[in-house]
């Protein structure tokens, strides 16, 4: 049996609690949301928390809301499933339900939080391994150690980031609420990413995501997300691309962005999406453009399974095209 | 460190002290001797541990056995009822979906849970309702068409 390290555990009742506890230990502690990347990584031993803070119990971050008109509100411990099935989500910003949906296994999805995601760690064939598999080689960046196995000159960490749901967030420009002791702050998503591997997120000691806020709909936006694994039942990307198009009346592109996944060590956003398709209505041709960029922003490393870094830049092209046509055709733009 | 905390398994209501960083698996195996659940991956890669929470599919190897507090968890050894099979393990014996019979346990499980939300699923749904669940053995076919026989009868 593949055992967890020995770790203690509280589930706090509110917010306020978690955070003072959080504040208190500090590094000792990680927090569990639905636990299904945290505690496999507790499994291989690449962390080992002496305290798990667990929100399960915490009921005012569950749920999926219209706040006033002005945005729609969905509690970090939200599970992927519910954000799979709510029709506010995927009536009015299906690349997020989408994204979801191709997140890991069925039962992945029912326990796994939006929260869980936005915090995914970063990953790579050397670092998601045992143990016992790690002690065979030098310990790279990732766990502490001076090498990195996959760019063998390099000076840092190349881990990817693959969390599923966050280039749709981004597209749809939402923002996350973060919390600790002290204070609260409204952040978009966007700036929670590093761009480092060893440490990807942009959060303080003793931050917890509260809640993630999405501007209010409009009939005139259209948004998706593409995703191509190795096995179309189970698997972390090769690369993932979302896209979100609103358009006039007259079919003129007034919005637009794209933004990749697992290409990097953080999301990656394609900004000549915005700088070739707006003000114009889009074309074969013009998305062709984007396409190109995208291919061109696009950074993968030989750290993902079941693919060449070669592969991993063309499909950004290839799906980044798709995704475009399907958004441009669903507006009836094209 | 030991917690008390109390759940229902299987309609039967129990209260225990369990070392905080036990997984409901380890729980289920070891404390209670429901052996039917199986571990495969520990990782949360395979399904072989489903069971369900409330009746939704999880993974018991990445479920802390404290998270379960207050909630009613069903396993294959409380699909019986007497001695009669349910009718989807009646269906899985029926159909040889059945080989080493490692997977199945989950497989039923994750199953079950798709019945009980969806009494006549089609067969894309059935394949999407156990896609988290690998079998080295039967190919998947048998397994799909037991889920499929039910459904429609
Ligand atoms: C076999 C397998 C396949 C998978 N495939 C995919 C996939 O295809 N795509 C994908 O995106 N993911 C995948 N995952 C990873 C994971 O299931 C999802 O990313 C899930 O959404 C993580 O959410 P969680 O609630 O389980 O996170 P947890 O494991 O609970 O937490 C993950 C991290 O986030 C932190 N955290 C959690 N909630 C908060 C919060 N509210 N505030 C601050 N920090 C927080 C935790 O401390 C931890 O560091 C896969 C996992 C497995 C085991
Ligand atoms: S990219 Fe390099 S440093 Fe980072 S986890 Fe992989 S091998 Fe380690
Ligand atoms: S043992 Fe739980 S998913 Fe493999
Ligand atoms: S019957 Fe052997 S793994 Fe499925």
């Amino acid at each position: 049996m593949l055992r967890l390290p020995k770790a203690d555990y509280y589930a706090p009742l509110s917010l306020s609690e978690a955070c003072s506890i959080l504040a208190e230990h500090g590094k000792e502690v990680k927090v569990l949301g639905g636990g299904t990347d945290l505690l496999v990584a507790c499994k291989l031993r690449n962390v080992t928390p002496t305290f798990l803070l667990s929100l399960s119990s915490i009921s005012e971050l569950k749920g999926i809301h219209f706040h006033e008109g002005e945005y729609l509100k969905i509690g970090a411990m939200t599970s992927l499933h519910d954000l799979i099935v709510d029709s506010s989500i995927s009536d009015h910003y299906p690349a997020l339900s989408q994204a979801a949906a191709l997140v890991g296994t069925t039962q992945l999805q029912y326990m796994g939080t939006v929260g869980g995601n936005l915090c995914l760690n970063t990953r790579c064939i050397y670092y998601n391994q045992s143990e016992t598999w790690r002690k065979s080689r030098d310990v790279c960046f990732k766990m502490g150690g001076n090498v990195c196995h996959v760019v063998p000159k390099g000076k840092k960490c190349y881990a990817v980031f693959s969390g599923d749901t966050v280039p749709a967030l981004i597209a749809l420009d939402a923002k996350v609420k973060l919390v600790n002791n002290t204070e609260e702050r409204l952040v978009s998503v966007s700036r929670l990413y590093t761009g480092d591997g060893k440490e990807p997120l942009a959060l303080k000691s003793g931050d917890l995501i509260s809640e993630i806020r999405l501007p209010p709909p409009t009939k005139s936006q259209s948004s998706t997300y593409l995703k191509y694994r190795e096995r179309e039942a189970i698997d972390f990307p090769m690369v993932g691309v979302a896209v979100r198009m609103d358009t006039s009346d007259d079919g003129i592109c007034t919005g637009c962005k794209v933004v990749l996944n697992a290409v990097d060590c953080g999301p990656t956003e394609v900004p000549q999406a915005r700088e070739l398709l707006e003000g114009k209505a889009p074309t074969s041709d013009l998305i062709q453009e984007v396409a190109v960029e995208a291919e061109k922003r696009a950074h993968p490393v030989a750290n993902t399974p079941g693919s060449t870094p070669a592969y991993r830049r063309k499909l950004s092209g290839i799906l980044t095209h798709r995704a475009l046509h399907q958004v441009a055709n669903g507006l009836g733009m094209l | 460190m030991k917690k008390k905390v109390a759940f229902t398994i299987n309609d039967e209501h129990m209260e225990l002290e369990i070392e905080s960083h036990k997984t409901l698996l380890e729980v289920l195996r070891e404390d209670l001797a429901l052996t039917g659940t199986k571990e495969g991956c520990g990782l949360g890669a395979c399904g072989a541990c489903t069971v369900l929470i409330e009746d939704s599919p999880a993974l018991s190897c990445l479920t802390l056995a404290l998270e379960v507090k207050n909630k009613h968890i069903s396993t294959i050894e409380g699909l019986m009822i007497g001695d009669e099979l349910d009718p989807i393990q009646l269906s899985f014996v029926e159909h040889g979906a059945i080989q080493c019979g490692f997977c199945t346990p989950g497989m039923i499980m994750s199953a079950k849970a798709l019945l009980g939300q969806n009494p006549r699923p089609a067969r894309k749904e059935i394949k999407y309702a156990i896609s988290g669940n690998l079998c080295r053995c039967t190919g998947y076919k048998k397994i799909i068409d037991a889920v499929e026989s039910i459904s429609n009868g």
